[in-house]
């Protein structure tokens, strides 16, 4: 239950944090908030050579609006991300999600971008990421690309991301005035990872509805069945069958928490109160 | 600190930070722990440790006015950084409002949970963020663990100190 021996570095900026992924490569880790990271390392199932914290770099968390999107810095601290007004407004699915992430002190530590690449599948902010089509910003040494979501999450606790590069902010699509969000997801005590996770979003402004499963798949999935199916009123469909074709699609985890059956029927209770809240 | 736990593995660095107001500065290993930085080099035993690996709460401490698990931070990460323990909470022999509340509404039994608690409490009132019912108040008590009380002397203790 103690971490293994490490080296430790503490870089200035980002350019000197990319020196050191190009110069130790795979024997280096990353640590920002490290509540994932660090317990993985108390248990060993962690053993980098290497451990580079971000928290000595300025400029990566902030919060802001940046024209049709809302951007958040990597390192931004979730409580932060949870009591901004700007989020609230106009990420609220994002504030509605990230309540679910933890408990009060691992979010005033853990960050947006740390929870992100960690690419937990029960994580409630990639289902976020997911559901609203967010897109993060990586930089590696050669420069800066922009990844949607759906590309940079690739399978459980794997993303796109380059062992040289770092994620340095996620931008949301800002939401349309008169927006209504849900999320619900069930665990055994609130900050828990979920067992099944629901998140979705109903914006008058575009007429669209977007709605995402999380924890019941390696990476969380977009309801493209049920998002088309949205006439900008109601659905053209009946919702129990549309939630059963959603979840028969999809190959559902059996994990040490939850077997697949009983995921299953969980991940239509959520989908279904979401949709039926916003809906009513 | 000569009597400290024999430490080994990589190089060691040096970390000077502020514990309860008190300058330290010292060499550690990397990958110690901040809770174990507390407790076996600094011999601040308040701090408790409990399942190493961030859930149960019992090591929280404030760092740089922020609630953090010590279990899940390394010592050299509080560089430059000013710590406070439960050990900063009373003056003297006088406890803080905050203990005489858990004191009077017997929010403790064995006392193992107490420190983190306390600490994430302390926190939460220098940020503005103190519970103000019962649903917040259970919100809040979710990350840690106790296994005594039931947490309803907590709880009554919080919501004394919010009216």
């Amino acid at each position: 239950m103690k971490p293994a021996a490490f080296e430790f570095h503490r870089p200035r900026d980002v350019d000197e944090a990319l020196a050191l992924l190009v110069r130790h490569g795979e024997a280096a880790r990353l640590i920002a908030g490290g509540q994932s990271l660090v317990p993985m390392m108390n248990f060993r199932l962690a053993t980098p050579n290497i451990l580079i914290d971000l928290n000595g770099i300025d400029g990566l968390a902030f919060i802001r609006r940046d024209g049709d999107l809302v951007r958040i810095g990597a390192a931004t601290r979730q409580q932060d991300v949870l009591e901004s007004a700007l989020v609230r407004t106009h990420a609220p699915l994002v504030a509605a999600s990230i309540r679910h992430v933890g408990h009060y002190v691992t979010r005033c530590r853990g960050t947006i971008g740390g929870s992100l690449a960690n690419a937990d599948p029960a994580s409630e902010l990639v289902l976020a990421a997911i559901t609203l089509g967010a897109s993060l910003t990586l930089r590696g040494a050669a420069g800066t690309r922009s990844v949607a979501a759906q590309d940079f999450f690739l399978d459980t606790m794997t993303t796109a991301l380059a062992p040289t590069e770092i994620v340095t902010d996620v931008a949301f699509p800002a939401a349309p005035e008169g927006t209504r969000v849900a999320f619900r997801e069930h665990v055994r005590r609130h900050g828990d990872f979920a067992i099944a996770s629901a998140a979705v979003q109903i914006s008058p402004g575009d007429g669209r509805l977007r709605a995402g499963l999380g924890a019941v798949t390696p990476v969380p999935v977009a309801c493209r069945r049920i998002e088309d199916a949205f006439d900008g009123d109601g659905l053209r469909a009946d919702l129990d069958a549309l939630v059963a074709a959603e979840i028969a699609a999809v190959e559902i985890l059996a994990d040490i928490r939850a077997g697949a059956g009983h995921r299953r029927r969980l991940a239509a209770v959520c989908l279904a109160d979401c949709i039926g809240e916003l809906l009513a | 600190m000569s009597d400290c736990l024999p430490l080994v593995g990589g190089l060691r660095m040096k970390l000077c930070c502020a514990v309860n107001g008190e300058r330290v500065e010292t060499d550690i290993p990397p990958r110690l722990l901040l809770a174990d930085f507390i407790r076996h080099e600094l011999k601040l035993t308040g701090t408790h440790v409990g399942c190493e690996i961030g859930v149960c709460g019992a090591c929280t401490v404030i760092v740089d006015g922020v609630p953090v698990r010590s279990c899940l931070m390394f010592a050299i990460q509080a560089d430059g950084s000013e710590i406070r323990t439960v050990e900063s909470l009373a003056r003297e022999d006088e406890l803080s409002p905050l203990q005489v509340a858990f004191s009077r509404h017997h929010a403790l039994q064995c006392g193992f949970c107490t420190p983190g608690i306390l600490m994430v409490l302390q926190a939460v009132r220098e940020r503005n963020a103190w519970p103000r019912t019962e649903k917040e108040a259970r919100d809040l008590l979710s990350g840690h663990l106790c296994r005594c009380t039931g947490y309803q002397g907590m709880v009554d203790a919080i919501l004394e100190l919010a009216s």
